[in-house]
């Protein structure tokens, strides 16, 4: 709460009508809010498979950069655009410009080649594959 | 097995509860001719979001739908169904019954056109 009427106080052009009302509700919701889900990054997992989430609204899919390194995923989204040109005033400015990279670490190696990355309704969706080398191998036991 | 089976389901009004409320970024400007709105809801579509005009309350709601996957159980982070919910209260002059929402991308955009009134008086003070 007290970040966010700092930012107001230093960001004056962001000022308007817009803003009683709605500071209020902020305030309010804040003390709700605090600490209760909302997370950016969701994981799904089973011993060979992950799915990750990533909420990412606005951005251009074709923009979004994914890397795998053994069992790290790396997810760099760019940031939402700007207000249009033809702008004369701006009430609010509360959007990421900022490049947003998440790390995820999986408990086991990934295999790149089997990855795919969905973007849908503002979420980017990447389905994983455990590497097939790193599966725990069956011994068969023979009685004598 | 394929994790990219989606399943998505909707939580019973009577567990509206289970909720995450959360109330979403918003960027506003305005141009010559109309204000503009853009909320961030990633994961909500047109279909569960909501735009009300109550005198010059804006309010806004979006609710998305429960993600599973067959096969994968939750791992990390907070998975349950998410309600965007914040209200705005508008300046004099718009035209409220010409409001236009959509969405794209998780953002839903409203166009607020200012009124004839507001445009003309506007128009009158640069002649001046």
């Amino acid at each position: 709460m007290v970040s966010h009427r700092l930012r107001r106080f230093l960001e004056p052009q962001v000022r308007g009508p817009w803003e009683l009302f709605d500071e209020l509700q902020r305030d309010v919701s804040s003390l709700f809010n605090a600490g209760m889900g909302g997370d950016r990054v969701r994981i799904w997992s089973s011993d060979d498979s992950a799915v990750i989430e990533v909420d990412a609204p606005g951005i251009d899919p074709d923009a979004c950069d994914i890397s795998i390194k053994d069992a790290l995923v790396s997810v760099t989204t760019a940031a939402a655009p700007d207000s249009p040109e033809a702008a004369t005033r701006v009430h609010l400015r509360e959007r990421s410009r900022s490049d947003l990279r998440q790390q995820v670490q999986l408990p086991f190696p990934l295999d790149a080649s089997r990855t795919e990355a969905v973007y849908d309704r503002g979420i980017l969706r990447i389905s994983l594959h455990r590497r097939e080398d790193s599966k725990p191998a069956r011994i068969a036991v023979k009685a004598n | 097995m394929s994790t990219t089976l989606q399943n998505e389901s909707r939580p019973a009004q009577e567990e509206a509860v289970r909720f995450v409320a959360i109330t979403p970024h918003a960027d506003a400007w305005e141009t010559e001719d109309a204000y503009f709105l853009a909320v961030e809801m990633p994961g909500v579509d047109d279909a569960h979001s909501d735009v009300t005009l109550e005198k010059n309350i804006l309010g806004i709601t979006g609710e998305t739908a429960v993600s599973t996957f067959e096969g994968l159980r939750p791992a990390a982070g907070d998975y349950r169904p998410r309600q965007y919910r914040r209200s705005f209260r508008l300046p004099d002059g718009i035209d409220g019954a010409a409001l236009d929402a959509s969405m794209k991308n998780g953002v839903l955009t409203v166009r607020m056109p200012k009124s004839e009134q507001a445009l003309r008086r506007k128009i009158a003070v640069r002649q001046a």
